[in-house]
Protein backbone atom coordinates (compact mmCIF):
# COMPACT_ATOMS: atom_id res chain seq x y z
CA UNK A 1 0.00 0.00 0.00
CA UNK A 2 1.46 3.22 -0.98
CA UNK A 3 1.82 5.86 1.60
CA UNK A 4 -1.18 8.39 -0.21
CA UNK A 5 -3.62 5.17 0.47
CA UNK A 6 -2.23 4.51 3.75
CA UNK A 7 -3.00 8.32 4.92
CA UNK A 8 -6.25 8.09 3.40
CA UNK A 9 -6.99 4.64 5.07
CA UNK A 10 -5.98 6.37 8.68
CA UNK A 11 -7.78 9.72 8.11
CA UNK A 12 -11.11 7.37 7.02
CA UNK A 13 -10.66 5.81 10.71
CA UNK A 14 -10.15 8.94 12.11
CA UNK A 15 -13.04 10.27 10.71
CA UNK A 16 -15.12 7.46 11.80
CA UNK A 17 -14.20 7.98 15.78
CA UNK A 18 -14.55 11.51 14.84
CA UNK A 19 -17.98 11.66 15.17
CA UNK A 20 -17.48 10.28 19.29
CA UNK A 21 -14.58 11.98 20.18
CA UNK A 22 -16.43 15.72 19.07
CA UNK A 23 -19.22 14.71 21.26
CA UNK A 24 -17.01 13.52 24.44
CA UNK A 25 -14.95 16.82 24.19
CA UNK A 26 -18.29 18.42 23.44
CA UNK A 27 -19.87 16.99 27.14
CA UNK A 28 -16.72 17.97 28.50
CA UNK A 29 -17.15 21.65 27.45
CA UNK A 30 -20.71 21.87 28.73
CA UNK A 31 -19.92 19.91 32.22
CA UNK A 32 -17.34 22.54 32.66
CA UNK A 33 -19.53 25.85 32.26
CA UNK A 34 -22.20 23.66 34.35
CA UNK A 35 -24.87 23.04 31.65
CA UNK A 36 -26.29 20.23 29.41
CA UNK A 37 -26.26 19.65 25.89
CA UNK A 38 -29.29 20.98 24.32
CA UNK A 39 -31.23 21.53 21.14
CA UNK A 40 -29.22 24.58 20.04
CA UNK A 41 -25.67 22.16 19.91
CA UNK A 42 -28.07 19.99 17.93
CA UNK A 43 -28.48 22.95 15.46
CA UNK A 44 -24.80 23.98 15.39
CA UNK A 45 -24.15 19.91 14.65
CA UNK A 46 -26.62 20.71 12.05
CA UNK A 47 -24.58 23.36 10.44
CA UNK A 48 -21.30 21.75 10.52
CA UNK A 49 -22.84 19.01 8.76
CA UNK A 50 -24.48 21.46 6.17
CA UNK A 51 -21.26 22.50 5.73
CA UNK A 52 -19.72 18.78 5.11
CA UNK A 53 -22.35 17.77 2.68
CA UNK A 54 -21.54 20.88 0.02
CA UNK A 55 -17.85 19.83 0.50
CA UNK A 56 -18.85 16.33 -0.49
CA UNK A 57 -21.30 18.22 -3.24
CA UNK A 58 -17.89 20.16 -4.64
CA UNK A 59 -16.17 16.69 -4.43
CA UNK A 60 -19.23 14.58 -6.53
CA UNK A 61 -19.31 17.72 -8.92
CA UNK A 62 -15.26 17.54 -9.42
CA UNK A 63 -15.29 13.74 -10.40
CA UNK A 64 -17.51 14.44 -13.07
CA UNK A 65 -21.14 13.70 -10.82
CA UNK B 1 -40.62 -10.65 9.77
CA UNK B 2 -37.35 -8.85 7.12
CA UNK B 3 -38.37 -5.78 9.48
CA UNK B 4 -37.91 -7.64 12.47
CA UNK B 5 -35.00 -9.16 11.50
CA UNK B 6 -33.64 -5.67 10.85
CA UNK B 7 -34.70 -3.56 14.29
CA UNK B 8 -32.65 -6.73 16.05
CA UNK B 9 -29.76 -6.18 13.77
CA UNK B 10 -30.23 -2.19 14.21
CA UNK B 11 -29.90 -2.65 17.85
CA UNK B 12 -27.00 -5.13 18.34
CA UNK B 13 -25.39 -2.42 15.76
CA UNK B 14 -26.14 0.77 18.63
CA UNK B 15 -25.01 -1.80 21.47
CA UNK B 16 -21.93 -2.75 19.87
CA UNK B 17 -21.54 1.01 18.73
CA UNK B 18 -22.05 2.35 22.85
CA UNK B 19 -19.66 -0.63 24.01
CA UNK B 20 -16.93 0.31 21.74
CA UNK B 21 -16.96 4.24 22.66
CA UNK B 22 -16.80 3.04 26.27
CA UNK B 23 -14.12 1.01 25.95
CA UNK B 24 -11.85 3.44 24.15
CA UNK B 25 -13.00 6.16 26.79
CA UNK B 26 -14.92 8.27 24.72
CA UNK B 27 -18.05 9.07 26.43
CA UNK B 28 -21.62 7.46 25.63
CA UNK B 29 -24.72 10.09 25.49
CA UNK B 30 -27.12 9.25 28.04
CA UNK B 31 -30.24 11.36 27.12
CA UNK B 32 -32.28 11.91 23.96
CA UNK B 33 -30.66 15.13 22.85
CA UNK B 34 -27.04 13.45 23.29
CA UNK B 35 -27.98 10.21 21.32
CA UNK B 36 -29.98 12.93 18.79
CA UNK B 37 -26.39 15.36 18.42
CA UNK B 38 -24.29 12.00 18.62
CA UNK B 39 -26.23 10.57 15.51
CA UNK B 40 -25.92 13.74 13.95
CA UNK B 41 -21.85 13.92 14.29
CA UNK B 42 -21.78 10.65 12.95
CA UNK B 43 -23.93 11.77 9.68
CA UNK B 44 -21.27 14.52 8.90
CA UNK B 45 -18.54 11.83 9.49
CA UNK B 46 -19.97 9.82 6.82
CA UNK B 47 -19.86 12.54 4.65
CA UNK B 48 -16.40 13.54 5.23
CA UNK B 49 -15.37 10.21 5.02
CA UNK B 50 -16.72 9.70 1.65
CA UNK B 51 -15.20 12.84 0.70
CA UNK B 52 -12.07 11.57 1.50
CA UNK B 53 -12.37 8.63 0.04
CA UNK B 54 -13.71 10.10 -3.60
CA UNK B 55 -11.04 13.00 -3.65
CA UNK B 56 -8.30 9.63 -3.21
CA UNK B 57 -9.96 7.67 -5.81
CA UNK B 58 -10.98 4.76 -3.36
CA UNK B 59 -14.81 5.07 -3.86
CA UNK B 60 -16.35 5.86 -7.48
CA UNK B 61 -19.12 8.58 -7.54
CA UNK B 62 -22.04 6.69 -7.21
CA UNK B 63 -20.75 5.56 -3.67
CA UNK B 64 -19.94 9.19 -3.01
CA UNK B 65 -23.68 10.12 -3.63
CA UNK B 66 -24.92 7.02 -1.72
CA UNK B 67 -23.24 7.81 0.86
CA UNK B 68 -24.62 11.42 0.60
CA UNK B 69 -27.90 10.17 0.08
CA UNK B 70 -27.44 8.12 3.51
CA UNK B 71 -26.62 11.24 5.42
CA UNK B 72 -29.15 13.39 4.55
CA UNK B 73 -31.97 10.95 4.81
CA UNK B 74 -30.58 10.36 8.49
CA UNK B 75 -31.06 14.20 9.24
CA UNK B 76 -34.28 14.07 7.87
CA UNK B 77 -34.53 10.82 10.41
CA UNK B 78 -33.38 12.89 13.20
CA UNK B 79 -35.57 15.67 12.68
CA UNK B 80 -38.64 13.25 12.89
CA UNK B 81 -37.50 11.99 16.29
CA UNK B 82 -36.82 15.58 17.45
CA UNK B 83 -40.41 16.27 16.67
CA UNK B 84 -41.48 13.48 18.25
CA UNK B 85 -39.23 14.03 21.61
CA UNK B 86 -40.97 17.98 21.46
CA UNK B 87 -44.09 16.46 21.68
CA UNK B 88 -43.78 14.88 24.71
CA UNK B 89 -41.28 16.99 26.71
CA UNK B 90 -42.11 20.33 25.06
CA UNK B 91 -41.13 22.34 27.98
CA UNK B 92 -37.88 20.70 28.38
CA UNK B 93 -36.50 20.24 24.86
CA UNK B 94 -34.10 23.44 25.55
CA UNK B 95 -32.77 22.62 28.57
CA UNK B 96 -33.76 18.40 29.06
CA UNK B 97 -34.31 18.31 33.09
CA UNK B 98 -33.73 14.55 34.35
CA UNK B 99 -37.13 13.43 33.54
CA UNK B 100 -37.11 9.85 32.89
CA UNK B 101 -40.20 10.20 30.52
CA UNK B 102 -38.02 12.65 28.35
CA UNK B 103 -34.34 11.00 28.82
CA UNK B 104 -35.72 8.57 26.39
CA UNK B 105 -39.32 9.22 24.76
CA UNK B 106 -40.51 5.42 23.14
CA UNK B 107 -40.98 6.54 19.75
CA UNK B 108 -38.07 9.30 19.25
CA UNK B 109 -35.51 7.01 20.70
CA UNK B 110 -36.30 3.89 17.90
CA UNK B 111 -36.16 6.53 15.63
CA UNK B 112 -32.90 7.66 16.47
CA UNK B 113 -31.66 4.26 17.37
CA UNK B 114 -32.87 3.76 13.67
CA UNK B 115 -30.96 6.32 12.44
CA UNK B 116 -27.78 5.99 13.88
CA UNK B 117 -28.01 1.54 12.97
CA UNK B 118 -28.36 2.75 9.04
CA UNK B 119 -25.13 5.77 9.53
CA UNK B 120 -23.13 2.59 11.08
CA UNK B 121 -23.98 0.34 7.88
CA UNK B 122 -23.27 3.03 5.73
CA UNK B 123 -19.60 3.82 7.32
CA UNK B 124 -19.43 0.01 7.02
CA UNK B 125 -19.91 0.24 3.31
CA UNK B 126 -17.38 3.06 2.89
CA UNK B 127 -14.92 0.55 4.96
CA UNK B 128 -14.96 -2.10 2.55
CA UNK B 129 -14.24 0.42 0.05
CA UNK B 130 -10.96 1.76 1.88
CA UNK B 131 -7.71 0.65 -0.28
CA UNK B 132 -6.07 -2.79 0.86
Amino acid sequence: MSIALADTVLTTVLDLLAAAAKLTALKASKDAAGLPITLEDLKDARAADDVAAAELDKAIAAHGG
Amino acid sequence: MQSFSLRYALIALFVMATAACASLGLYTPQTFIERAVAAQLTATSVRTSATKLLNSGAITVADAKNAQTAASNANEGIDIAVAAYKAVCPALHTTELPDPACAAPPGADAKLTAVVGILQLTQSYLKTKEPK
